[in-house]
């Protein structure tokens, strides 16, 4: 009888799940392309190891900022942008340029092995829970699962990184171009941020001519920076790689309803974005959210281009680490059915595969309480009130 | 003129600036020497703790490089702004001050009296508020660098002072956000801390009935801009020559400062606890006993005469033509 009720409630949990997943059927997508920022463990352990190894080699170690300032070695070339940027090495923003298929395997690794192979040691699956994610599907496996459909058959995984560019708007609004540098498996690229204010990221690689398409890829950020917004800035529309009269060909612009909102994404919050292609809004068009757990939900864009998306919660720990994050994948393609020539290859259309990725925060309602801060309020104020009555009364001098 | 009134009336337009001024796309920036909170979304311009607590947050070789150029950048828009109006900031500009000048017209209005802290407790507590300034240095300090190989302190004194900060709680209120009175669970650090936050906020409420300007007596704003006392523009001089001692002076002090009846040969009374309300200048009998001056050009003096007319008492030649 108990797992009758159980099959009826999973069945019932599971419709609208099915009728959605039918309606808005996820498109084939490979090799997503996505910028991932550098923790700040990351950028101190790499820093001492720089000096470690210029200690060891004999060289005198460079002191302070002197080798980050001005100009841009550590993440190659930066043009458009006239503007000489100085900025000590924490003034600066690191990125990940990753490749592959989304989520990554427990302990980073990139989902590199087709699905069919023995993934050897994996965790236990995490069972989903039906209720707590009211229209997410999810994939056939966990942590290791791929609910984003690719090609094993194609064998190639993890687009080459030699041709990415990473163009980054800053605050002043001028546009800067950098190209990321390859650090062993992983490629990285860094920009100065001494400015406060919004950054935009937008990273593109051109993939060529696979299998008679033209694939392009690119990826878009959101990031803000303390400090003191500097003024305006005239410059030309920027022209290069991806982009279309100085704004990326496919973008996923993200809506702020606020500065919170954008600042630092939440479980519970919303994910407002608006895609467009040739900045032509792009409507009736499936965009996928992927959660590192590999819980998925797909929606089409409105009329305006627009989706919204609920961050939902994929982990109930019993001790919450605040700092803790996990990655959200925002993935849209596009498919330009026009046939052409691209040097000696032809092809038959042009698919453009964006990604917004994003970094997701347990809610804040999981560690404060407004209950238990009011109440200690209420209190404080009647102890100290009752305190102060009392003392004035034992003072009063008897008539 | 009444003072007090005028007072209140600036107090009033600055904390309409500062709280909501962001909705006329005005901004003052965020190095303001008084309690303009970040934390508000229509706020008009910031207070300079914050963004002074994220800026010490570095390791120390970094204050030699750009961190450093920022920080004096953003200490000489603080110091200009201290000297320029010293701290007139806490007694005609700030927000905080302003709501508990408010409560104190209430607790009048209610009709319950004012207490007065004995002169040795006063004293006592007088150092609080540079214990809170160095801890605000300090810790952000601690939080990016090793002292002596031991572990630097974990991210949840990130903004320690903000977290203690009761206009953190009360001013966002004003913007309709009533979301920063809580308890932070994720740490025993972060609970302390907003705990704090919530018992300062609460004895702001209740303090209002008992003394005037209560938590203005630890507040490191107060330290910060009791730096610039000696060379702040906008001064508070005494004749002591003058002075008969009646005491009208301290009494009326909100800030319930002594050496302002009893100091006879300093000219420059701008002590560390000093808003420069100008209520003393205003309650003063003697003529020219007390002034207050603006780069040196007297702005508002005390006069026998004013003094009469201010506390509605028939002056002297009026009283004569009567007669």
């Amino acid at each position: 009888m108990k797992w009758k009720i159980l099959a009826l409630f999973m069945a019932v949990g599971c419709l609208p799940v099915t009728a959605e997943a039918r309606e808005a059927e996820p498109e084939t997508v490979d090799i997503p392309m996505w910028i991932e920022p550098m923790s700040w463990d990351e950028i101190r352990a790499q820093r001492a190891k720089m000096k470690a190894a210029m200690k060891a080699s004999g060289k005198q170690a460079e002191k302070g900022s002197s080798r980050w300032k001005g100009g841009d070695k550590a993440s190659g070339t930066k043009k458009g942008d006239g503007k000489k940027r100085k900025a000590s090495s924490y003034m600066r923003r690191t990125y990940y340029i990753r490749s592959g298929v989304f989520p990554m395997q427990p302990g980073g690794a990139m989902a590199m092995k087709p699905r069919s192979m023995d993934y050897g040691a994996m965790k236990q699956p995490v069972k989903p829970q039906p209720n707590a994610h009211a229209g997410m599907s999810h994939g056939e496996m966990d942590h290791g699962a791929m609910p984003v459909s690719r090609r094993p058959e194609s064998g190639r995984n993890q687009a080459s990184m030699n041709n990415t560019v990473l163009w980054v708007t800053f605050p002043d609004t001028t546009v800067g171009q950098h190209t990321p540098k390859q650090r062993g498996k992983t490629s990285t690229v860094s920009f100065p941020s001494g400015d406060g204010g919004w950054y935009r990221l937008f990273a593109y690689n051109d993939l060529g001519v696979r299998d008679g398409s033209w694939v392009q890829l690119m990826s878009h950020g959101l990031v803000f920076s303390h400090g003191d917004e500097p003024d305006e800035r005239k410059q030309d529309a920027p022209t290069g790689p991806g982009l279309f009269e100085g704004r990326p060909i496919l973008e996923i612009e993200r809506l702020c309803d606020d500065h919170d909102t954008c600042y630092r994404a939440h479980t519970g919050h919303t994910l407002h974005i608006r895609a467009s292609f040739k900045g032509k809004k792009l409507s009736n068009t499936s965009v996928t959210l992927t959660t590192e757990k590999g819980w998925s939900q797909t929606k089409r864009t409105d009329a305006n281009g627009e989706a919204v998306f609920t961050l939902i919660k994929e982990e109930f720990p019993d001790e919450i680490d605040t700092r803790k994050s996990e990655m959200y994948l925002l993935t849209l393609e596009h498919v330009v059915e026009e046939m052409g020539m691209l040097g000696d290859e032809h092809f038959h259309n042009q698919r453009y595969v964006a990604t917004y990725p994003l970094k997701v925060y347990p809610s804040r309602l999981d560690w404060e309480s407004q209950t238990v801060g009011f109440y200690s309020l209420g209190g404080v104020v009647l102890v100290t009130a009752g305190a102060i009555a009392v003392r004035r009364r034992r003072r009063r001098p008897e008539a | 003129m009444k003072v007090y009134r005028l007072r209140i009336a600036v107090q009033f337009v600055c904390f309409i600036l500062l709280v909501y001024g962001g909705l006329f796309l005005i901004d003052l920036g965020s190095r303001l020497p008084t309690f303009s909170c970040a934390y508000m979304d229509d706020r008009g311009g910031g207070c300079f703790f914050i963004g002074f607590q994220h800026m010490m947050n570095r390791p120390l070789g970094e204050f030699l490089g750009d961190a450093g150029i920022r920080l004096l950048k953003a200490l000489g828009i603080f110091a200009l702004w201290a000297v320029v109006l010293n701290k007139a900031w806490c007694g005609w500009v700030c927000p905080f001050g302003f709501l508990q000048d408010m409560m104190t017209k209430l607790r009048t209005f209610i009709g319950v009296d004012v207490s007065r802290f004995a002169w040795m407790t006063r004293t006592r507590y007088k150092s609080v508020k540079y214990i809170l300034l160095v801890l605000m240095i300090l810790i952000p300090l601690g939080m990016a660098n090793s002292v002596f190989g031991l572990p630097t302190l974990p991210r949840d004194w990130s903004v320690a002072f903000c977290q203690i900060c009761p206009a953190r709680l009360i001013l966002p209120i004003f913007n309709g956000d009533f979301s920063q009175i809580y308890v932070d669970f994720s740490g025993s650090v972060r609970m302390i801390l907003t705990s704090l936050g919530v018992i300062l906020t609460g004895l702001f409420f209740t303090t209002a009935f008992v003394k005037r300007r209560f938590l203005c007596s630890y507040c490191p704003m107060l330290a910060a801009l009791s730096l610039f006392d000696k060379i702040g523009l906008t001064s508070l001089k005494k004749n002591g020559q003058r002075c008969t001692r009646c005491g009208n002076c301290s009494r009326a002090c909100p800030m319930e400062i002594r050496e302002i009846e009893e100091e006879k040969t300093l000219s420059n009374l701008v002590t560390q606890d000093c808003t420069l309300c100008l209520r003393c200048v205003e309650v003063c009998p003697e003529d020219k006993a007390l002034q207050a001056t603006f780069c040196g050009v007297p702005i508002f003096t005390a006069t026998q005469e004013g003094f009469l007319k201010r506390q509605g008492l028939p002056g002297e030649n009026k009283t004569e033509k009567e007669v």
